[in-house]
């Protein structure tokens, strides 16, 4: 909490090259970020890498959770250990690796131009495309996690309430256990967005300055320029627009949950 | 073969070391109430479960209503399966809940509908079509999965201990409904239950499963399974008992006298010979107490060591020559006072005796 309130102090703050901050209380660096068309194109890049990432993950993700859930012994094992790879490295090593896969000689256009399924390498570095993929890779495992947890807090006798009531494999899939999982869904797409709207490795490493997402902004703002009232300004922005969506989805998460009578009032 | 609705033939199924059932053979009647008893975690959910498709039995197998189900899957054997935990669907109403199976078969709305209320009817909960499961009592959700399992019009219905999680006063309750729902149906009905007040209750028959020789030891009526259990297993399953081991010393023409290591006891006669092993077994409410010599059979002496008060009975744990026996007695019984260290006299009526053979490595011996 102190940080953040440091931080709202400076937002208020004048800028000066040579004093850094002046306590001259203003709302200009509020004004500069919010009325700029340059920094509304950053915040709304920034979102938008969030949704996709959110989209993608799930996409991804859920299969991936569904075959850990029904797995058994080793099996589930192994694929407990792979999912939870990005945990066990640091933000900087995975990023870094992403830059490798992506860059025009690095992995990816090699392995694909090597098979012939493209001719010229493909422009993933410096994009947001290659953004999205490297995040997707990194938040996977919370959405796998929130996910399996509630597919496994689906009594078995569920499932098989279902079966012997005629229905096939797939419509218990999608009469029970699907909307059941509802719940995990929810929760898990809530934590990857909160993550990627403030995330700035990856970005920084994949995307540098050309598609510039506001976690990197606010850090040139703070870090290079040293206009730590701009960048404050900036974080508070970011983190009061974030949490609309994020509001809105763990109400939304938490009226589902009491619906299916997972949570209680 | 067209008697027996439900068949299992020589049925074997192991995890691993455990063997759940060995040869298992099994028939239920058309129509019948039959209850599948057993001690708690011996098997008896398995083999709902293979009747049930769920598990594959290691060899056997299942018939049902003359049609062979081994290679047919749980969804579309045509089978109703009420589950311990009722297993509604949480994220529908009980009006979707009990639809569910119809609405899978592609019934018109109309006829969903008209099936619907009438089973809500039969389990007596007529009008709580908008409601879910959660807003549901233990007692309302049991009905409600009664409903859903018996509204597609199963072969077979199959209750899975269903009334375990209920306490007891809606348990008695829930027992009679049971009985008069089930009546109604007209469904052949199987039951596994651990509670053996239950089974006498509700069964037209009972099967009792011994987990250790993985078979069934005994079916037959309530009755006749009480009065005349068929081995040692089954006597001190149902109802308590309390036994006595020894050997046949003579016969003569009503009666057999047979010496024990808590003294000569003589019972009604029955086919064995003299020098047979065999086990006595008398039920805790057919043993005589008294604090003066009475006459009669079978008269021995001992002392209290226990003595647990239940309501209605007393039990008192009496001590014989080699022997620990529990007596119960009604509250209003004179003898109600007997503390532990009284010495007390104990009278056996040879005709409450059941005897059943006794192989030498039988426990008792």
């Amino acid at each position: 909490m102190v940080p953040l309130l440091y931080m709202a102090q400076y937002s208020v703050y004048r800028y000066d090259p040579l004093m850094i901050a002046i306590p001259d209380l203003t709302l200009e660096n509020y004004a500069k970020v919010l009325f700029d068309p340059y920094y509304a194109g950053v915040l709304l890049r920034t979102f938008r890498i969030a949704l996709l990432t959110t989209i993608l993950s799930l996409v991804l993700g859920y299969p991936v959770a569904y075959r850990m859930f029904v797995a058994k012994g080793f099996e589930k094992m192994t694929i407990t250990i792979v999912v939870l790879t990005p945990l066990y490295v640091s933000m900087v090593i995975l990023a870094y690796a992403w830059v490798t896969l992506l860059l025009p000689m690095g992995t990816i256009n090699s392995l694909l131009q090597s098979l012939h399924i493209i001719g010229e390498p493909l422009k993933l570095m410096y994009t947001e495309t290659g953004v999205v993929i490297a995040m997707t890779q990194a938040n996977l495992v919370f959405m796998i996690l929130s996910i399996h947890s509630s597919l496994e807090n689906i009594h078995p006798s569920l499932h098989r309430s279902a079966q012997i009531l005629g229905a096939s494999r797939l419509q218990t899939f999608s009469k029970v256990t699907l909307p059941l999982t509802i719940p995990g869904i929810a929760e898990g797409s809530l934590l990857v967005f909160s993550i990627t709207v403030s995330a700035f490795m990856i970005a920084f490493f994949v995307a540098a300055r050309q598609a510039m997402v506001f976690p990197v902004f606010i850090y040139d703002q703070a870090m290079d320029l040293l206009n730590w009232p701009l960048g404050s300004a900036s974080g508070i922005i970011l983190l009061t627009i974030a949490l609309v969506p994020i509001t809105i989805g763990s109400a939304l998460a938490h009226r589902l949950a009491m619906r299916f009578r997972i949570a209680e009032e | 073969m067209s008697e027996s609705y439900v068949s299992l033939q020589d049925i074997s199924k192991s995890y691993g070391q455990l063997v759940v059932c060995r040869n298992l053979s099994l028939a239920a009647k058309k129509g019948e109430f039959l209850s599948l008893l057993g001690p708690s975690g011996c098997g008896k959910s398995t083999i709902l479960n293979i009747i049930a498709g769920f598990v594959r039995p290691d060899q056997g197998h299942v018939y049902v209503g003359d049609e062979l189900m081994d290679e047919i899957p749980p969804s579309r054997r045509n089978l109703g399966m009420v589950f311990q935990n009722y297993a509604l669907f949480p994220h529908m109403s009980v009006y979707d809940n009990v639809a569910f199976g119809l609405r899978i078969r592609k019934y018109p709305e109309g006829e969903t509908k008209e099936r619907v209320t009438n089973a809500l009817q039969l389990v007596r909960l007529p009008g709580l079509e908008a409601r879910f499961p959660g807003q549901l009592s233990g007692g309302q959700q049991q009905r409600v999965a009664l409903a859903r399992a018996l509204v597609i019009r199963p072969k077979v219905l199959l209750l899975d201990e269903p009334l375990s999680n209920l306490d007891a006063k809606l348990r008695k309750e829930m027992q009679n409904e049971l009985k008069l729902i089930q009546k109604e149906a007209g469904v052949t009905t199987i039951y596994v239950t651990h509670d053996q007040e239950e089974a006498l209750t509700l069964s037209d028959r009972i099967a009792v499963l011994n987990p250790s020789v993985g078979k069934v030891d005994q079916v037959g009526e309530p009755e006749e399974i009480y009065a005349n259990p068929s081995t040692e297993f089954v006597a001190g399953f149902i109802g308590a008992s309390n036994f006595f081991s020894g050997g046949v010393k003579s016969i003569d023409e009503h009666e057999m006298e047979v010496q024990t290591d808590s003294g000569l006891i003589y019972v009604r006669r029955r086919p064995f010979k003299v020098g047979d092993p065999c086990l006595l077994a008398i039920r805790p409410e057919s043993v005589r107490v008294a604090t003066v010599k009475i006459q009669g059979k079978n008269v021995l002496e001992g002392e209290v060591v226990h003595r647990a008060y239940a309501g209605f009975s007393l039990r008192y744990e009496i001590m014989l020559p080699n022997n620990r026996i529990s007596a119960n007695i009604p509250i209003t019984h004179s003898v109600k006072n007997l503390r532990k260290g009284d010495r007390v006299i104990i009278q056996l009526d040879p005709q409450d005796f059941i005897v059943m053979k006794r192989s030498l490595h039988t426990k008792g011996s």
